[in-house]
């Protein structure tokens, strides 16, 4: 499957991407605030996004209710625990909230509940 | 107003405890929650720092402070290696302890938002190095209305197998939210 990540700190991206790639996964995009996260995901033909909620310009919040989710499958990952977010999230499409710290077998995880 | 400050120091105490779960469950460190108090330790010391204050509601924010020596050490026990000449050390360093600190002071805010039925979030953290009552007086003088802000303490003990590290944190919230708690 096809996958845009959205973190601010290459580090992680490039820890997560190289997990996707074990697992078989390609990744087609990367954005690392919030302006290049909606013009990744409005310019890529993607699969899965991968969500951090915290990034700098504006929240994963503000991402989704700019770009929506495209009818694709969206994971939020997020150190918050909100009832509002969690809500909010849930409306405009979320189909996994991951929360950090997690494991390799937990991002497997979320992945097997969205597709 | 007593009661309310008891509220919100069960609530720092359940965010320190969820956050401290989730740690155990990635780490062979073993993160402990020692106490919560109403004190601004006046201990100086060189420190790393994370901090996060919320953008959309402006009452409130929250530090981390991890002794230098500690942090270098959590770093060598999470990495396996400590070259502070290297140039990607600084990097992998400031992203471990930074995403320590988002662990930890978010799961503190999430409980707080939860009690006050709303949706608080903060902008992205940041980590500075310096002395820690340097870091604390000028994140406490970036706060408007600084005088209504009650600063609340709380120390979490790391062990590993062959050390003892404690990491501090600084909550300031304004008199008007812990009235709402």
């Amino acid at each position: 499957m096809k996958f845009i990540i959205v973190d601010d700190n290459s580090s992680t991206r490039l820890t997560v991407k190289i997990a996707l790639e074990k697992m078989g996964h390609n990744v087609v995009g990367e954005a690392e605030n919030y302006d290049e996260a909606v013009k990744v995901i409005s310019e890529t033909d993607f699969d899965i996004l991968l969500l951090d909620l915290l990034i700098p310009g504006g929240s994963g919040v503000d991402v989704l209710r700019k770009v929506g989710t495209r009818n694709k499958k969206v994971i939020a990952i997020t150190a918050l625990e909100q009832d509002g977010i969690d809500k909010e999230l849930v409306r405009l499409g979320v189909c996994f909230i991951l929360r950090k710290p997690f494991s390799f077998d937990e991002l497997k995880k979320a992945i097997e509940e969205c597709v | 107003m007593k009661e309310k400050i008891e509220a919100l120091k069960s609530l720092v105490n359940a965010g320190l405890l969820k956050s401290t779960e989730r740690l155990n469950k990635v780490s062979s460190f073993r993160w402990k929650v020692l106490e919560v108090s109403f004190e601004l330790s006046r201990k100086g010391y060189e420190s790393v720092c994370v901090y996060l204050i919320s953008k959309n509601y402006d009452k409130l924010a929250f530090l981390l402070f991890i002794k230098k020596e500690d942090a270098n050490k959590i770093f060598k026990i999470f990495s396996g290696y400590y070259l502070s000449e290297s140039p990607e050390y600084k990097k992998s360093y400031e992203l471990l302890i930074s995403e320590i600190g988002n662990i930890m002071l978010n799961s503190v805010l999430s409980e707080i938002a939860n009690k006050l039925s709303k949706i608080i979030i903060p902008d992205v953290p940041r980590i500075i190095n310096g002395e820690k009552r340097f870091i604390l007086e000028n994140i406490s003088g970036m706060l408007e209305e600084n005088k209504s802000k009650v600063p609340l303490s709380s120390t979490v003990l790391v062990e590993s197998e062959n050390e003892k590290m404690s990491i501090e944190l600084y909550f300031f919230i304004e008199n008007g939210v812990i009235e709402k708690i």
